[in-house]
């Protein structure tokens, strides 16, 4: 595993325009679906992307593939040849470059074609992206792929509706890396799937990231999965990060309160385990109208004046574990601290 | 330990500590290709005040099963002769639901009014074109006899019971202004307030995200202590079993396979396909590794002998394929059906 950047987003903003009713489409607002998002994606890891809904955790994963319009920021993909600019790259190139990067979703039932034979499907990305392949070439190519992700020669003849979720999403997943590409956004890949199958989709994606050197976000909701998955896991909250951490630190010590909440809320599967989840008050705010400060602390137990005017800066609180939180330090002494706004306001004056 | 007797012989009358006692429930289901039986000899029992957790994955039976309770089951469906649905009412009589007409009189009174239902999507039984107050005081006057002023106040109470802030504006307010966890809580008002003795929840909380999934169970929690009704809790999520349940039934291709008291069955799992689930499970307690995913595809249809043995790894030829196994004890009351236990056992 190395620390080399695949991917640098910077600042990243998808602002989507509310337009009022009418003749004239006036814009009357905005929701600020990502607003002002930077991380790294490193070389061959998966970082896991967690959120609720709303979180905008979903647009940011499609934003870095530019599948909707970037309202500002910068996204750099680092290729062996150089740097390419993402955000500069627009028509014949970003469609040739669209093969280096790839998206599974997350419903196998809706995202394939009916009236196409899995062949066809997992073909098609190929055939459309490098016009100068050969039939046999793309056969051979289909062929090694479907194997690749545990699907028989004997399914590529046969149309969608024959497979279970299962295999559905096993022909997305050889449909998104037949093109072989460097980086490829899971959208609750496996969140529609029982547990069983679950359990084999994850493990098929963690033996094809060994095998063809993959880079994954893994977005998803629900955090055993993506701890299970992750190197790395950032959390999300109305539209900007808060917390971004090697998988086990974000675990052991998360620094957000809001980090901290989310876990506590993941029921157990040890009956001894105690279920004691950290109340958060109201509800998560419309990111048309975020709270000026802090996003957080409308609802955040420990929040202070300061969170109510100043946002938080993205900060490096130790290595390699970044958090959006004014009190973060304080917060981490004290695992649960009972009356934590009187001891931030001894450590603050 | 001698095979238990809870199959064979079994009384039609229900132990005091019981409110509801499903016994070898049987359910078949008329399609275009032939008749299937999805759910095929379910046993469960239920005690005054406690939760019984209802696990497993799509297409077990789960939901099928605790439709039948309430006699919603599809109109091509039907309830075999044999299957018995005891159930304790108000009054202290007990009832064989199975035998109820699905329009007839006797189910109207217990559906609703002693056993209430929430669902996973709350906007889908919810109407769109009636205010919440509407739908609830409806339903408290066909159960509860009262009048449209002490429904409603009736009404507003309950909304303040579930955590909604301002219950007298939520009233008339419709289910498309509510969020999603606030239309959670209002339904749950709504199944309550006619003050049932049964509560069957389907996937209460499996669209909600996870911060709001806590809050509702703690809620659900809560109203039990408090309204000492008993709860069916069916979900595929065994993190919310673990934490909610008392004891746990595990179904598999419309059998009830192991049940017990949670802390045993997920602690010391005795059914092979109960120990493949739980191993299936990711968990925040054991970060990073692989997984152990349960081998095989679900059949499509339901197999001869056991209906795990095609993806068991333990099946014992020409006998898990051709018996299917009776339940052994293996406590109180914790059994599962699976050979290999009956022949540890003898």
């Amino acid at each position: 595993m190395t620390t080399a950047p695949l991917i640098e987003v910077e600042d990243l903003n998808v602002h989507f325009p509310i337009t009022a009713r009418g003749l004239i489409r006036r814009t009357t607002g905005l929701v600020r679906a990502v607003d002002g998002v930077t991380f790294t994606i490193h070389q061959g890891e998966t970082l896991g992307l967690v959120g609720e809904s709303g979180s905008g955790k979903t647009t940011a994963g499609r934003a870095i593939l530019k599948a909707v319009p970037l309202s500002s920021g910068e996204i750099r993909f680092h290729r062996p040849d150089g740097i390419v600019d993402l955000v500069a790259l627009g028509g014949e190139r970003l469609r040739r470059f669209r093969r280096h990067m790839q998206l599974i979703f997350q419903d196998p039932y809706a995202s394939l074609n009916p009236r196409m034979t899995v062949r066809d499907i997992i073909a098609e990305p190929l055939e459309v992206n490098n016009p100068g392949l050969s039939k046999e070439e793309i056969n051979d190519r289909v062929r090694e792929t479907a194997a690749l992700c545990r699907l028989n020669l004997e399914h590529l003849r046969r149309f969608p509706h024959a497979f279970s979720g299962g295999q559905r999403q096993r022909i997305c997943i050889a449909r998104a890396l037949v093109s072989r590409p460097d980086f490829v956004v899971c959208d609750e890949s496996v969140s529609a799937l029982d547990v069983s199958i679950q359990a084999d989709i994850i493990n098929l994606l963690m033996d094809l990231q060994q095998q063809l050197g993959l880079t994954y976000l893994f977005i998803a909701h629900d955090l055993s999965v993506v701890a299970q998955i992750s190197t790395r896991v950032a959390v999300m909250y109305v539209g900007r990060l808060v917390e971004l951490a090697p998988t086990r630190s974000l675990f052991a010590r998360p620094m957000h309160p809001y980090t901290r909440a989310l876990m506590s809320a993941v029921p157990s599967i040890d009956p001894d385990k105690g279920f004691d989840p950290e109340e958060l008050a109201g509800e998560i705010p419309n990111p048309a109208n975020p709270p000026p400060g802090c996003r957080f602390n409308t609802r955040c137990p420990f929040a202070q004046e300061r969170c109510r005017s100043d946002p938080p800066e993205w900060r490096e609180i130790a290595p390699g574990h970044l958090v959006a939180c004014h009190f973060a330090e304080e917060l981490a002494t004290d695992p649960r601290p009972t009356n934590f706004p009187d001891s931030i306001s001894e450590a603050r004056p | 330990m001698a095979i238990a007797a809870h199959r064979m012989d079994a009384p039609a009358a229900l132990p005091d500590d019981l409110l509801l006692a499903v016994r070898d429930l049987k359910i078949a289901i008329g399609t275009d290709e032939g008749r299937i039986v999805p759910v095929n000899g379910v046993d469960l029992t239920l005690g005054h005040g406690r939760t019984l957790g209802l696990v497993g994955e799509s297409g077990s039976g789960k939901s099928l099963s605790t439709k039948a309770l309430m006699q919603l089951l599809p109109n091509t469906a039907q309830i075999l002769d044999g299957s018995q649905l005891l159930f304790r009412t108000k009054q202290g009589s007990v009832v064989d639901l199975a035998g109820f007409a699905p329009r007839g009189k006797q189910i109207r009174a217990v559906r609703g009014g002693e056993i209430a239902m929430i669902f996973q999507e709350p906007m889908a039984s919810f109407s769109p074109v009636y205010t919440i107050g509407n739908q609830m005081i409806e339903a408290i006057r066909l159960h509860r006899g009262l009048d449209k002023k002490a429904a409603r106040a009736l009404a507003i109470d309950m909304l303040g019971k579930v955590g909604l802030s301002n219950p007298g504006l939520r009233v008339d307010q419709y289910p498309h202004e509510l969020s999603g966890g606030m239309r959670q809580r209002a339904m749950i008002a709504i199944a309550l307030a006619t003050n049932p003795s049964l509560l069957i929840a389907d996937e209460p909380t499996t669209a909600l995200d996870v911060t709001t999934q806590a809050q509702i169970l703690a809620l659900i929690r809560s109203l039990q202590d408090e309204l000492g009704m008993s709860v069916l809790f069916i979900t595929h999520d065994m993190g919310v079993i673990a934490q909610v349940a008392d004891e746990v039934a595990v179904m598999y291709m419309g059998e009830v396979v192991e049940y017990g008291p949670t802390r045993d069955v997920v602690r010391h799992p005795q059914h092979p396909y109960t120990r493949g689930l739980l191993a299936a499970i990711p968990s925040i307690d054991q970060i990073g590794g692989r997984l152990t995913p349960i081998g095989g595809d679900l059949p499509s249809t339901r197999p001869s002998g056991c209906p795990f043995h095609t993806r068991c790894d333990q099946a014992i030829a020409s006998r898990c394929d051709t018996v299917q196994p009776e339940s052994t004890a293996l406590g109180p009351s914790w059994w599962a059906r699976c050979h290999l236990l009956g022949e540890a056992a003898s």
